[in-house]
């Protein structure tokens, strides 16, 4: 559907939107935000963990109001779930109580049909969908595919002009999951599908170029529109195609570039101390520099391949290649990442001396682990609570990522035996990181 | 009695809206289905097991307390009524051994006998229709 861009079915005009932080104060998720959905377009929101793409998709259904800006579907103002819209969703959300039949006619509740019409539309969106004699069953019986499938016929038996997809593949194995973004092709690419346009959220960055024909990424705290990609590749699209390959490498260097500018900005807010980070196990950390360190990398590998050789998704590459860069492990640059010295020596050392290593990296690069030994150090017991360093972080994070960062800060501190952590009495408490 | 138990039945069931899911509120929205359909497909099937909870709870108190206020003593003031609960206080002011323990027997049979017919089988009713898997 590589089509010329047709009058717009969904405008967004420097949309906005904050959640109130439990102070009170505004947390942006999602800032000026404009962006155009053109008939016959899939359009992609690819975006890590964080970035907003689902509060985006939600305001796009009317389900959440954004805090200023403006949506307009089909040139109308947008306020609440209008006709015309339908959501698939990443958890399914099917009714347990309800028939697969009865689920997919719930979709069409709002439409007022008669009841013969309603059954109709239904069983044809079953059988276009691929469920053909499961109409009686209920969704605990169903596989996870098959239940995104009823997810899907919910969906587009209302006969949607919009259809907004919240990581609809992600609940699902890798199998089940191909087979499914593949019938869904061939309905669209056929015009099977009465939808005349796609809003696709995804995190998974070869699905995006697979089905997409514009692709928006966004950035993170708060959500910006980063990059507009166009995918101009015709279908059906190969994995194994060079283009195909030239375009994934693309937005690895985007998403790179983008996680090493946050890295670097967020270090000036407060000297890095409110740095949100992620809770990466320090085994992967060290299996990852490990495999990195190895042929046929030795040191150096390009993000795409790296991930596709360790079956890692883009959230744990980002999430683990970020780590490793925060405490100059690796380093990441233009879609590749390539291990330090001090990257080089952990990969070689034995349990002590890695361990060493990273008390002097954790204290050196992460001024949240240092501060938290500093207060400890400083205070008689040389004890502290959690929410001292809580109500600090949530100054600046929202509650998810302060339980977040502080969790990650816990973890690497444990293994540095930099301080132990009570999770009963919810205590921090200096070590001593002579080995004991 | 009922003015007594509402309130097993009433905190369970606010406890089951409070934790129905958001993906199903979101799809009830954005499906645009509202008013009684939006009662009888989605929030009442959704709070139906916390309900049965509840309703468990509050009729073993019931039942409880209905046996108990059947005899009742304050000072030299005996009240008694007919029944079960007033058979076994009775049998027991007077000593009776065997016929207390008949009294408990069927005390105990009718407790299993509810709890078989009526109450398990609806708990399980209601388990399996709002399970996943």
């Amino acid at each position: 559907m590589a089509g010329k861009p047709n009058s717009p079915v969904i405008e967004m005009r420097k949309v906005c939107k904050a959640f109130a932080k439990p102070s009170g104060e505004p947390l942006p998720v999602l800032a000026d935000i404009d962006l155009t959905l053109h008939e016959g377009e899939i359009l992609g929101l690819l975006g890590r963990s964080g970035s907003g793409k689902s509060t985006l998709l939600r305001i796009g259904g009317g389900l959440i109001k954004p805090t200023s800006g403006d949506v307009l579907y089909r040139g109308e103002p947008l306020s609440e779930p209008a006709e015309g819209i339908a959501v698939v969703f990443q958890s399914f959300a099917l009714f347990p109580w309800l028939t697969v039949l009865e689920n997919v006619e719930a979709g069409l509740d709002a439409l007022g049909l008669a009841h013969d019409e309603a059954n109709l539309r239904a069983t044809s969106a079953i059988d276009l969908i691929g469920l053909d004699g499961f109409q009686s069953a209920y969704p605990r019986e169903l596989s996870g595919g098959m239940r995104q499938r009823v997810g899907f016929a919910r969906a587009i038996v209302i006969q949607p002009v919009l259809l907004l997809m919240d990581e609809p593949f992600s609940a699902l194995d890798v199998l089940t999951a191909e087979t499914l973004r593949t019938d869904f092709l061939d309905l669209w690419i056929e015009r099977q599908l009465p939808t005349k346009s796609v809003l696709l959220v995804t995190h998974n960055i070869e699905e995006a170029v697979m089905m997409c024909d514009r692709i928006l990424v966004l950035s993170a705290n708060p959500g910006r529109i980063a990059a507009e990609i166009p995918v101009r590749l015709p279908h059906p699209r190969s994995r194994l195609d060079a283009e195909f390959h030239n375009i994934v490498d693309e937005f690895y260097s985007i998403l790179t570039s983008r996680t090493t500018e946050s890295v670097g900005a967020q270090s000036q807010i407060r000297g890095g101390l409110v740095q949100p980070l992620s809770p990466v196990p320090t085994n992967r950390l060290a299996g990852f520099i490990e495999a990195l360190a190895a042929p046929p990398y030795e040191g150096h590998a390009e993000l795409a391949r790296i991930a596709g050789a360790l079956g890692l998704d883009i959230r744990d590459l980002f999430s683990i290649a970020e780590a490793l860069h925060i405490l100059e492990f690796a380093e990441l640059k233009e879609g590749a990442i390539k291990l330090t010295a001090a990257g080089r020596v952990f990969a070689q050392s034995g349990i002590e001396e890695r361990k060493r290593l990273f008390r002097e990296h954790l204290i050196g690069f992460v001024p949240l682990a240092a501060h938290i030994r500093h207060v400890l150090d400083d205070r008689e017991g040389h004890t502290a609570p959690r929410v001292r360093f809580e109500s600090e972080l949530e100054d600046h994070l929202n509650p998810s990522d302060t339980e977040k960062t502080l969790r990650a800060v816990i973890g690497w501190g444990r293994y540095a035996e930099l301080f132990a952590y009570d999770d009963e009495t919810k205590t921090f408490t200096a070590r001593d990181g002579s080995g004991g | 009695m009922i003015l007594g138990t509402q309130w097993y039945i009433l905190f369970n069931v606010i406890a089951g809206a409070s934790a129905f899911p958001t993906d199903f509120r979101e799809v009830a929205a954005s499906f645009r289905i509202r008013g009684w359909r939006w009662w009888q497909q989605v929030m009442l099937p959704g709070i139906f097991p916390y309900y049965v909870t509840g309703a468990i709870t509050a009729s073993g108190g019931a039942w409880n307390a209905s046996i108990v206020s059947e005899a009742v003593s304050w000072g030299p003031t005996k009240l008694s009524g007919s029944g079960l609960g007033a058979y076994i206080a009775r049998m027991t002011g007077a000593g009776d051994y065997p016929r207390i323990a008949l009294g408990v027997a069927v005390m105990s049979v009718f407790v299993i006998t509810m709890n078989r017919l009526l109450w398990r089988p609806l708990y399980a009713f209601a388990q399996r229709r709002t399970r996943l898997d």
